[in-house]
C-alpha cells in the first residue's frame, strides 16, 4: 500500500511543470450567512468558481453578483472559518459536476460527492463535467412528445397522461402524497417491459434526511435503485445547496438524455427551492419583489424546467421529463411560485387534501388537472379505453353536487351516479402498488363496459384484484402479452378480453 | 442615512485632495471619525481605510506590493524586487512560516504570483 503511494507520489512529482503565473485575487471584505463580499477579482464571470483560502483551508464559492468593485459569491463549504482579509483566487471554471454512468444506484450532493458511503463515484468508468447551467435545447433540436411514460397509477396514467420529455408539475398541500405519486412512478418503470427503462433522478431539496433515508431505502427494496440517483440536499445543508440541487440533478440528466437514453427528474420540491433562492438574494441584497422573491424568481425556474426536452432523432432521440412537485399552502393554487410554475410546465397533477381524507387515494383533483400534451403521449389501447372516463367523472360529480338538494332522483340518474362510485373506487390505489399499463386496461375496460356495475362499491377493490389475477394465470399470453408487446387493443384481443371477463364474472 | 464605506472613503479622499496642510488633512482625518462616531458606523471605519488607500493609490498611481517570504529575505533577494518595483510603490515585507520556502507577492490585493513551496506541494496533492 505504502509502495503505491510513494509511486503515484513519484508518478505526480515527475509530471509536474513548475510554470507560475500571475494569478487574479481578491479579498474579502465582508463574509456572514454563507455570503461573502470579495472586493477585486474584476475580470471573473458569474456562476465562476472561486476559492478562498481561509485558516481553516480552501473553501469553494460561486460568484453571483458582480458589481462595480465587488463580487458577491455564494459559499459552497463551510462558511465558518472565512474572515474579512482571506485572499480569494479564480478558477476559470463553470460550477459543473462530474457525471457518468457510475452514478446509477447512487446518493450524491449537489456538487457530486457521494454521500452514501459507498466510496469514490468514479473509479473505472469514463466520466465528463457537466456545467450546472447550461442552455436549454433549441427549437430544431426538439420532436413533439409522443412516448408515454407510464407512472403505474391508473388515474394519471388513464386521463392525465405523461409523455417522455414533458413537464407535468405536481401540486397540492402537504401530506397529500405528492411524493408518494413520484416514488410510484420510478418503481413502475421496470415493470413497464417492452420500454426502455428510463433514468430517473430524485433530487430532494430541503428534505428531513430521515425522509431522504426512507425514500432511498423504498426504491431499493422495490429493485429500482440500479436505474435511479439520489441528488440529495438535506434541510441540514446551507441554502447554496438546495439553491444548486435541481440544477445538479438536471445536468445529470442531460448527461442520458444527450446519449440518446430516457431519464426522468423529480424536484421535491421546487417551493423550497425559491425558499432558498429569496434566502440568498436577500442576503446579496437584491430588491425584493412579490412574497419578498428577487425579480428573476420566474426565470430561476423557467431556465430549469426549459432543460427537459424530447431531443430530434438527429440528436440521439434521448429525453428528459421534468416532475417538479410545489406544496401549496391550504390549498391556495393562485401563489406566487405555483403560479409561475403551472405556467411554465405542460399541465398539472393537483392533490387535494379533502379528497386524500375522504379516502380517495391518491387524491388527484380530476377537474383541476391537466396534461397539456394530452392524448398524443399516452398508449393507443389506454386511449381507445379511456376515452371517455374523464366525460363520466366529470358527469358524476355535477350529479353528485345535485343529489345534495333533490330527495327523488329518476333511475338513469340513480344509474349515473352508481356507475360514477364504480369508478371513483377502481381508480383508488395504495401507494407503492404501481400497476403495469395493460393490467389498468383490463379494470378500466371493464368498468366502462358496465360489467362490474351490480358489484357492491365495498367489494370492488377485491374483486379488481382477483380479476386481473384471473387474467394473468389464464389468458397471459393471449391478452397480456399482446397489450404489453404492442399496446394496442385490437379486435382479436378485445373480443378475447371481453370473453375473459364474462367468463369471470359469471363465476 | 446608511453610508457605504466606499462612500465615505470617496468624501474622504476629495476632503483631502482638497486640503493643502498637514493640519487640514489632520482636520479632515478628525472629521471623519467624529462622523462615524455620529452615524454609529465604527464597524465600518477598517472598510473605509482599505477603500481609502485603494482610492489614493490610484489616484497618485502608487501600488502597494506585499512581499511573503518564509524566512527573511537575503540582500540579495532584496534588490532583485527593488529592482522591480517604483520608488513611489508601497512595498510591505512579511514573514509568513507557513510557505515553508519560495516567496509570494501580491500587487494592490488584485494580482498575485505566488511561488512558494506549500503552494507547489499543494498542487502536487491534488493530481493524485
Amino acid at each position: 500500500m505504502s509502495y503505491e503511494i510513494i509511486e503515484k507520489l513519484k508518478q505526480a512529482i515527475d509530471g509536474y511543470k513548475d510554470t507560475e503565473k500571475l494569478e487574479q485575487v481578491g479579498r474579502v471584505i465582508e463574509s456572514g450567512d454563507g455570503i461573502v463580499k470579495i472586493y477585486g477579482l474584476k475580470n471573473v464571470r458569474s456562476q465562476e468558481v472561486i476559492v478562498i483560502e481561509s485558516d481553516k483551508g480552501d473553501v469553494s464559492a460561486l460568484a453571483l453578483n458582480l458589481e462595480e468593485d465587488s463580487v458577491g459569491a455564494l459559499v459552497l463549504g463551510d462558511h465558518v472559518g472565512i474572515k474579512s482579509g482571506d485572499i480569494v483566487k479564480r478558477t476559470n471554471k463553470l460550477l459543473s459536476i462530474e457525471v457518468g454512468k457510475s452514478l446509477l444506484g447512487r446518493v450524491v450532493s449537489p456538487l457530486g460527492e457521494a454521500l452514501d458511503g459507498r466510496g469514490s463515484i468514479f473509479t473505472k468508468e469514463k466520466s465528463e463535467l457537466r456545467p450546472l447551467e447550461n442552455d436549454a435545447p433549441s427549437v430544431l433540436e426538439r420532436e413533439p412528445v409522443d412516448t408515454p411514460l407510464h407512472t403505474g397509477i391508473k388515474t394519471i396514467d388513464s386521463m392525465i397522461p405523461i409523455g417522455r420529455g414533458q413537464r407535468e408539475l405536481i401540486i397540492g398541500d402537504r401530506q397529500t402524497g405528492k411524493s408518494a405519486i413520484v416514488i410510484d412512478t420510478i418503481i413502475n418503470q421496470h415493470v413497464d417491459t417492452y420500454r426502455k427503462t428510463p433514468v430517473c433522478i430524485y433530487v430532494a431539496i430541503g428534505q428531513k434526511e430521515s425522509k431522504i433515508a426512507k425514500t432511498l431505502e423504498t426504491i431499493k427494496n422495490a429493485g429500482a435503485l440500479d436505474y435511479t440517483i439520489i441528488v440529495s440536499a438535506p434541510a441540514s445543508s446551507p441554502a447554496a445547496l438546495w439553491y444548486l440541487a435541481p440544477y445538479a440533478g438536471c445536468a445529470i440528466g442531460e448527461y442520458f438524455r444527450d446519449n440518446g437514453q430516457d431519464a426522468v427528474v423529480i424536484y421535491d420540491d421546487l417551493s423550497k427551492h425559491a425558499w432558498a433562492y429569496r434566502q440568498i438574494s436577500l442576503l446579496l441584497r437584491r430588491p425584493p419583489g412579490r412574497e419578498a422573491y428577487p425579480g428573476d424568481i420566474f426565470y430561476l425556474h423557467s431556465r430549469l424546467l426549459e432543460r427537459a426536452a424530447k431531443l430530434s432523432k438527429k440528436k440521439g432521440g434521448g429525453s428528459l421529463t421534468a416532475l417538479p412537485i410545489v406544496e401549496t399552502q391550504l390549498g391556495d393554487v393562485t401563489a406566487y411560485i405555483p403560479t409561475n410554475i403551472i405556467s411554465i410546465t405542460d399541465g398539472q397533477i393537483y392533490l387535494e387534501s379533502d379528497l386524500f381524507y375522504q379516502g380517495v387515494r391518491p387524491a388527484v383533483n380530476v377537474g383541476l388537472s391537466v396534461s397539456r400534451v394530452g392524448s398524443k403521449a399516452q398508449t393507443p389501447a389506454m386511449k381507445k379505453i379511456a376515452g371517455k372516463l374523464r366525460l363520466e367523472l366529470a358527469q358524476f360529480r355535477e350529479l353528485q353536487a345535485f343529489i345534495q338538494f333533490a330527495s327523488d332522483v329518476d333511475d338513469a340518474t340513480k344509474k349515473k351516479i352508481k356507475r360514477g362510485q364504480i369508478i371513483t373506487e377502481i381508480l383508488k390505489q395504495s401507494d407503492l402498488a404501481p400497476m403495469p399499463f395493460e393490467k389498468q386496461i383490463i379494470i378500466l375496460f371493464a368498468a366502462l363496459n358496465n360489467y362490474l356495475d351490480d358489484v357492491e362499491s365495498s367489494e370492488l377493490s377485491e374483486l379488481q384484484g382477483k380479476l386481473v389475477e384471473n387474467i394473468e394465470k389464464l389468458h397471459d399470453k393471449e391478452i397480456l402479452e399482446p397489450l404489453r408487446k404492442t399496446g394496442t387493443l385490437d379486435k382479436e384481443t378485445e373480443e378475447k378480453l371481453k370473453a375473459a371477463i364474462e367468463n369471470f364474472i359469471t363465476k | 442615512m446608511n453610508y457605504s464605506p466606499k462612500l465615505y472613503a470617496i468624501a474622504f479622499c476629495q476632503a483631502v485632495k482638497e486640503a493643502k496642510t498637514a493640519d487640514s488633512i489632520n482636520k479632515c482625518i478628525k472629521s471623519l471619525l467624529v462622523l462615524v462616531e455620529k452615524n454609529r458606523d465604527q464597524k465600518k471605519l477598517r472598510d473605509i481605510a482599505f477603500f481609502a488607500e485603494k482610492i489614493l493609490n490610484k489616484e497618485s498611481g502608487h501600488r502597494k506590493i506585499l512581499v511573503e517570504s518564509a524566512r527573511v529575505l537575503t540582500k540579495e533577494n532584496e534588490e532583485m524586487i527593488d529592482s522591480f518595483t517604483k520608488k513611489t510603490d508601497q512595498v510591505v515585507k512579511k514573514i509568513n512560516p507557513s510557505l515553508v520556502a519560495g516567496v509570494k507577492i501580491v500587487i494592490d490585493d488584485e494580482v498575485q504570483i505566488d511561488g512558494s513551496f506549500s503552494k507547489k506541494i499543494k498542487r502536487v496533492l491534488n493530481t493524485i
